[in-house]
This record gives C-alpha cells, structure tokens and sequence, in this order.
C-alpha cells in the first residue's frame, strides 16, 4: 500500500476511526454531549479530508475502490447531510433517559458503509459497503427499544434487507458465471461483447430486484412506510438520505459503466418500475394521515423520477442525477428535521394532525416546513423546482415522452397531499401545544431553507460545481 | 422593477402596518413604470421601451429577460391600478393576519408583473407559477365558507395546465436546439423555429392547455365560479381583473408569433370557442341566483369575446383583444367590489333577498348603473369599444361567427339589467338601515369610474401606445409565413 492510497483512503479511514475512538471512550465514561461534539468534530475532519484527495483523483485502488469526482461529490454530501442528522439526533434523544452513546458509533459505521459504496467499483466492495450500512439501520431503527413500532419496523427491516441482500448476492453470482468478472469494468466488457445472454439477464434482474428493495421501487416497496413510521425520525431522515442516496450512487455507477441505457431489455424494465413507483407512491400518499408514512409514500415517487435520468446514459443525466439527489436530500433534512425537532420523548410528531396550528404557534418552522413541502411538489422559488425541471429536461432529450409526461400527472396529484399538509398549518388549532425549536434546530433549518433558496434560484453554481468534479 | 421584488419580501416582517407598506410599495411601483415611461418615450423606431438581459443559468441558455413594451406597459398599469385597489378594498375586510395577507397580495402582482415582463419562456413559466402559491393561501387562508375546495380546485387546475405548457416549453426549446444548435429560452431567438405541422400542432396545444384554463375558456371553466365566489374581495379582485389578463397577454405573445401555422389551422375551432363562451357564460349569467357568482359568470362571457378576437388574428381584433383587457379589468373588478361591498353590509350574497336598495344606498346604486352599463358594452364605456373593435375584427375574417357572436351582446344584457332590477329596483325587502358608500369606498369606485369613461370616451393613447405591439406580433407571423 503505498502513500498515496493512504492519502486517498483518508475518507474512509477518518470514518472508520471515529466509531473504535468512541467506543474506547464510552468504556472509560459515558458523556452524551462529548461523544456528540466529537462526532460533529469527525465529520467535519472527514471533509476536510476530501479537499486533501482532490488534487489526486482519479484515483484507483485496485480493484476495489475508486475515488473520482463521482465519488467525492457524494462523498461529500453524504457527510454533510451526516453530519446535519447527527445535530437533528443530538436533539431529538437529549431528553430520552437510557443508553444513547453508542447511537452515534452506529451512526459512524453506517455512514462508513454508504461511503463504502460510493466510492464501489467492484462487486465485492458494492456487497460490503451495502451489508455494513444495512446491518447498522437494523440497530438505529430498533434503538428505542421501549417503543412498539420501533422493535417490530427493525425486524421487519432485518427480514426484508436480507431477502434484498439475498437477491443482489444471486444476481451478483449469476453475473459472475457468466462472465467470470467482478468489477464494474469487467463485466461491462463481457457485456459489450457477448450480449445479453439468459444466465446475464436472469443476473441483472436479480441485482435490480435487490437493488429495488433498498431504493424501495414499486414492486419492492412495501417495507417502506412501516420502517420510516417505526424508526426514530432522525434515522428515518438517515435512510431516505444517505442511504437511499448511497445506494443509487453505486447503482447509477454500474449502470453507466455496462451501458445499460443502450439495452431495450433493461430500458423497458426500470421504466416500467419507474412509472409504477411514481403512481403508487403518490396515488397511495393521498390517503395517509400520517405524515411519516406520507413522506415514506413521496419518497417512492421521488425516487420513481430518480429512475429517468438513469435511462438517459448521459453525462447529463448522471449531472441531473447529482442534482435532484442533493436537492432531495436538502428538502428531505427539513422535512424530518421538522418532526424530529418537533417529537416530545413519548412518541414522534409524526401524525398530520399535530402540525395543526403550526404556523400560528411557531411561524419560522412552518416557513420552512412549507417550503420544503413546495420543493418536493417542484415549485417555483424552491431547489425542488429547478431539479425536476432537470430532470424533465434531460428526460425529453434523451426521448423519453412517456415518463417526461407521467412524471408531470404525478406532479399534479403529489400536490393534492403536499397541500394538503400545508393547510392543516394554517388551520387553527385549540390545543394547548407548545412548538419549541431550539437554536441548533434553528441552525439546521435556517440551512435547509438557505439550501432550498439558493438551489431554487441560483442553481448555476450547484450545475457548475457537479460539472466540473464530473469532468475530472 | 426587478429590485422591486426584494422590497416586496420586506413587507411580510413589518406586520404592524403591512397595510402602507404594500400600498406604498405598489405607488412607488407605479412612479417607477412612469420614469421608465417618461424616459423611454414610445417611439415607433425601438422595439422595447426597455430592456434588462443578464444570464440566469446560462448552462441551458435560460436568461433573466425582461423587457416593455407598450403592451407591457398598458398591462402593468392595469396591474398596479388593481393592485391599489385590492389592498385599499381589504383595507378593513381584514382585521387578522395583514402582514402574511399583504406579503401574498405583493407576491401575487410580483408573479403577474414578472410574467408581463418576462422575455425568456423559461422565466415566464417560472413567474406563471410563483403567482399561484400565494393566491391558494390567499384563498385557502381567508376565503368565504367552502373556501378548502375552492383553492384545491384553483391550484390544480391552473397548476396542472401549466406543467402542460411546461412540456411544450420544453419541447420546443429541444426542437429548435436541434435544428439550429443553440439551445436557448430566449423569445425573440425561438420565433420562426422550423417545424413539422403536428409538432407545431402538439406544442401549441400545451401553450393554449395553460392559457385557456385560466382565461378561461368554456370547457375548461370549471374551476372558475367556486375559486371567484370563495375569494376574498382583494383576491377575487386579482383573480378576474390581473390574473386572468395573464393568459389573455400570453395568448398574443407567445402563441400567435411562435406558432402561426397552427394558430391559423385552430382558428376557427379557437373562435367557435370564444362564441360559446360568450353565450354560455350569458346564459349562466342568467340563472344565478349568487351575485359574485353572476359577476363571475359574466367575466366567462366577456373572456369569450378575448379568444374570438386572438383568434380572428387580425389588426383591429387584437387592438379590440387589449381594449377589452383593460376595460373587463375594470369593469368587471369594479362590480366585484359592488358585490362585495353588498355582501359585506348584508352578509348575503342572495340575489332574491336584495331588492330595492337604490333609496337606501343611492350612490352604491348608481355605481352600480355604470358599471352593468359598462359591461353590457353601452357606448361610451371602454368595454364598448373593445366588443366593438373585436366584432369588427371578426367580421373580416368570418362573417358568419361575427354574426353569432353579436347575438351574445344582447344575451349580455338582459343578465346585466337583471342585476340592476332585481338588486336596487323593484319591491323593497325589509334589510333594515343601511350605510351608503364611506369615503374610502367612495374613493375606490370613484377611480374606476373614471377610469372606464376615459377609455370609453378617449381610447386613443391606449389605442396608439399598444399599436407597435400589435404589428410587431402580427409582423412576427407575416415573417415566418413568408
């Protein structure tokens, strides 16, 4: 291993060391508010860390590892995002009595796994990186061990991500009898030349059905609602962000490299998961009256709309991919924060009902909440707008009518929910309820509502940005 | 103007008197149209009073375009003169919530005047939408009593029709992308874009799914009597008089110029339409029993004579279509504000509880007068001239529709005069004392009394200042049919 892998590793090797540091600390004192300002301290050391490998990328650690401006980007916005949930989590178990150290250690190895992935480039690295960021969800979603929901969404997640685990590692297998690669660049070579034979094709539907598990995409999606409704909100934040985020960043990583958008097979079968997953997804949202499950619903539409730029095979696609992901991110940070901040100890703020009166009570976290609600609808003004218009655009360019326009309905009909959570703030309430937010709360949202702002109405910079680490 | 729009958000942290703010911001607005005015002057030879170009996201060729011109500008002042209004009309209606209610109200004609302005198609779509949110609070927030539908049926629909035209924005950005290579939004650039007749056909067809909503047009007009009558004043004010001129202006703007050969195949489906507006919105006039809902339906019928006239395509129709723009804005907003100063005395909108009521509100009454005389297009009244310009219009290029659509003038007056005999003549009902105008409101109706008599009696300014514009869309089409 020479010097300069360990300098481009330094990422990775800062996540990792957090979780054994603070484990040997734990063992010597429990102090929550030290093991959260180091956590806070670590993630800002792993990015600076990025700004150390930059000058070196591309950069491959063969065979496993890759770090190039794909990577580095998501690399950086899984910790950023990281790094804001650990202040949302800070606030949402200070009052909880109990055990709460080790949340933080969990999650350090599950924000290791993500990174894991993104920065992937070959089977075995895609399957560690996966497995190590599932099994720690399975902990976070379960760490309230004294609430109902809490133990039963962790089991159901364990039995779930293990048959997706199981599917992937078949497909992966299957993959590999026929073409006796494992790397990314290997199988797409073996693609290219022999074609789509039956053993391959069974291999890749295997991996997407995995695949479209953790991305929860219609058919695969049951799991959802349930484990966001479950798990505590700032890990429910976790998987619609980093995990999700992480996982498509490795999917769209090997789907670039075999190609895939050149085959009529794979085209047909994401669009048809796509347009499914957008109108299940909203279709279903309409009749919740839980908020969370609602946010669970929207998030498999959403990532339905992630699938087009999948199907364009164009840089600009994968430009547009980055986009809408941060900008998913962002709005997804508000949403949750705002139920994660606004969760007494008992139970989370998770029902519609308890926005009621919100904008009378506490106007600055209503703002916000809005906000974030008409970014996910894809209005004007807001960073939700401008991604979708990406989106669109780069969709119809690459000739793809049907989806352009199924996502335009779904638009239409994911507004009926997204308003209708928007009115339930304006409408008076007489309970006695007190909305509080803290300063670091307020901190986070100001940064949401600062990010949605300035993607929504100067996203030159965020396009200029992705380009130019795309074009290293 | 630009700067305008920050000043704008001040008025939202300020609540204590939100009331001068957003009344000051719109007269400032108005001094700084003037200047603009003053300066430029309207010289034949300059196809823009003024302009502002800078790049936006240039990465997709989407610039911050505005630029004015006399069309422009007659619609801006249109749109500040309501605008005045509005928050003068609500200057008591509302007593909770002013500063939220005035931030939507300075947001809404922020959206209307970024889409007057707007020379970019990407920049216009995205003003078409800001206006819309704050309208749906607006709505949703401080409407009458089935105030939740109303806004739900508002936003979906023009939202819904707007994605539409989103997608033939989009297409035809790609279109002329691919045949010229430079893809751009830019108005001016994408004009004459060569294509195909169906593609023209297609993306004509989002435009107009976006501009005939919210006119509206007949078959698209559902959601318009619920969201007018459910309003509040100020809101049903912008709603008929600004908002809706928003598709009347980019039906002469953007869809005539950028695809003539499919206006010209549409034509005469597009006038058919307008010719059932017209007799339809009477006929429902008619039958109301509702006096906003009325007013409402009269505004479907004077729409109608909007779209017959955009699609007679021809000098005289379009300078009737802007007329007509100005003076429905008045006319029509006027009455709203009659109906709702009614409603606010009587707490009914009933038409049959009313009656009588000229001995008690003299001065109400005879606003009233002028203003069912304005709408029913009585000559020397702006709405005159618009109808008449338009038939005119028409008349060159079908004389048979002409013919029909004249019928509708005479269907608009017996709902018109049935408003006056069934509200302030006839048997009086008992209704108990009742104030007459106060000096604000008197101040109110006043201006647009005015304002109808001098566009009536003296149309010639606007007449000349919105001639360039009109020659320059029509000399647009000329261009590429050649």
């Amino acid at each position: 291993m020479t010097k300069l892998d360990f300098l481009c590793l330094l990422p990775l090797l800062v996540v990792a060391s957090a979780p054994i540091i603070m484990m040997l600390t734990i063992t010597i004192a429990r102090n929550f508010k030290v093991v959260y300002v180091f956590s806070l301290l670590m993630f800002v050391a792993a990015i600076a860390s990025l700004f150390f490998t930059v000058p070196y990328i591309p950069y491959r650690i063969e065979p496993l590892l890759i770090l190039d401006g794909f990577s580095i980007l998501f690399l950086g916005t899984v910790f950023g995002v990281s790094f804001l949930i650990t202040i949302i989590s800070y606030l949402y178990l200070k009052n909880h009595t109990g055990e709460r150290e080790e949340y933080f250690i969990i999650l350090f190895i599950a924000t290791l796994g993500a990174s894991v992935l993104v920065m992937a480039n070959h089977f075995v690295t895609f399957f560690l990186g996966l497995e190590t960021l599932s099994i720690s969800l399975y902990v976070l979603i379960a760490y309230l061990k004294y609430r109902d929901y809490s133990i039963e969404a962790g089991v159901k997640f364990l039995v779930i991500a293990s048959v997706a685990t199981a599917f992937l590692l078949f497909g992966m297998a299957l993959i590999y009898a026929a073409t006796g690669e494992m790397s990314f660049a290997g199988v797409a070579a073996a693609f290219e030349e022999g074609g789509l034979s039956p053993v391959l094709l069974a291999g890749f539907a295997m991996m997407l059905t995995g695949i479209g598990f953790k991305l929860a995409l219609v058919p695969f999606h049951m799991w959802t609602p349930d484990i966001y409704q479950g798990a505590p909100a700032p890990v429910s934040t976790f998987i619609a962000t980093v995990s999700k985020g992480a996982i498509l960043a490795v999917f769209i990583r090997f789907f670039i490299q075999i190609d895939g958008s050149q085959n009529s097979v794979l085209i047909v079968l994401i669009s048809v998961v796509a347009i499914l997953s957008m109108f299940t997804g909203n279709l279903i949202a309409l009749k919740q009256s839980n908020f969370k499950r609602l946010l669970a619903y929207s998030s498999i539409a959403h990532m339905g709309y992630l699938m087009i730029t999948l199907l364009t095979g164009t840089v600009y696609g994968v430009q547009a991919a980055i986009f809408y992901l941060i900008s998913y991110m962002v709005t997804t940070l508000g949403t949750f924060g705002t139920i994660s901040i606004l969760s007494v100890c008992e139970r989370d703020a998770e029902d519609i009902d308890d926005l009621k009166g919100l904008f009378w009570k506490n106007p600055r976290i209503a703002v916000v909440l809005s906000l974030c609600l008409l970014s996910l609808a894809g209005i004007p003004l807001t960073a939700g707008f401008i991604a979708k218009f990406y989106l669109v655009l780069e969709g119809v360019r690459a000739g793809f009518w049907i989806l352009a326009f199924s996502l335009v309905i779904n638009s239409v009909i994911s507004l009926f929910y997204y308003l209708r959570v928007i009115k339930t703030m304006f409408t008076k309430s007489d309970s006695e309820r007190y909305f509080g937010l803290p300063p670091a709360g307020g901190i986070v949202l100001a940064i949401v509502l600062i990010g949605i702002l300035f993607l929504g109405i100067l996203p030159t910079y965020l396009t200029e940005f992705i380009n130019s680490f795309l074009s290293l | 103007m630009v700067g305008g729009a920050a000043a704008w958000i001040a008025g939202k942290w300020s609540s204590i008197l939100p009331r001068y703010i957003s009344l000051g911001t719109i007269l400032l607005d108005t001094i700084i149209l003037l200047t603009f005015v003053a300066r430029g002057g309207l010289s034949a030879g300059k196809p823009w009073i003024i302009e502002y170009n800078a790049d936006w996201i240039p990465r997709f060729g989407i610039n911050f375009h505005l630029s004015m011109d006399g069309l422009t500008m007659l619609m801006l002042f249109l749109t500040f003169f309501i605008g005045l209004i509005a928050v003068l009309i609500s200057w008591k209606e509302m007593q909770e919530k002013t500063g939220f209610f005035h931030f939507n109200i300075l947001w809404i004609l922020a959206g209307i005047t970024g889409v007057f302005l707007s020379m970019d198609l990407f920049l216009f779509y995205f003003f078409w939408e800001v206006m819309l949110i704050p309208m749906y609070f607006l709505i949703g927030i401080w409407g009458n009593e089935k105030r939740i539908n109303a806004s739900y049926k508002f936003f979906l629909f023009t939202q819904a029709s707007g994605l539409l035209m989103f997608l033939a924005i989009l297409g035809l950005y790609l279109v002329h992308g691919s045949t010229t290579g430079i893809y751009t939004f830019d108005y001016q650039q994408l004009i004459g874009t060569q294509m195909s007749s169906t593609m023209e056909m297609l993306l004509m067809l989002g435009f107009l799914a976006a501009f005939l909503v919210k006119l509206p047009v007949v078959p698209f007009h559902s959601w318009l009597p619920d969201t007018y009558t459910e309003a509040p004043m100020a809101g049903t004010l912008i709603l008929s008089s600004v908002m809706s001129k928003t598709a009347a202006y980019g039906l002469l703007r953007f869809v005539i110029p950028l695809f003539p050969k499919a206006v010209e195949s549409f034509a005469p489906i597009g006038m058919i339409l307008g010719i059932v507006g017209i007799l339809y919105g009477a006929k429902l006039a008619f039958a109301q029993t509702d006096l906003k809902r009325l007013v409402a339906w009269s505004s479907v019928n004077h729409m109608g004579f909007i779209v017959l006239g955009v699609f007679a395509v021809n000098e005289l129709a379009y300078q009737g279509v802007i007329m007509q723009i100005i003076a429905h804005g008045v006319s029509t907003g006027a009455l709203f504000v009659i109906a709702g100063i009614l409603a606010e005395r009587m707490k009914t909108r009933e038409i049959s509880v009313m009656g009588g009521l000229w001995t008690e509100v003299p001065m109400l009454g005879s606003v009233g007068l002028i203003f069912v005389m304005a709408s029913l297009g009585l000559p020397g009244m702006g709405n005159f001239i618009a109808e008449f310009l338009i038939l005119v219009g028409t008349f060159k290029s079908n004389v048979a529709l002409a013919s029909i659509a004249s019928v509708g003038l005479i269907a608009g007056t017996i709902y018109a005069i049935r408003i006056m005999q069934k509200v302030f003549f006839g048997k009086q009902n008992s209704v108990g004392k009742m104030n007459d105008l106060s000096v604000r409101e008197s101040i109110i109706l006043g201006a647009m009394v005015i304002a109808i008599f001098i566009l009536g009696l003296f149309p010639r300014p606007v007449l000349d200042s919105a001639k360039p514009a009109v020659l320059k869309i029509l000399h647009a089409n000329e261009k590429t049919v050649l």
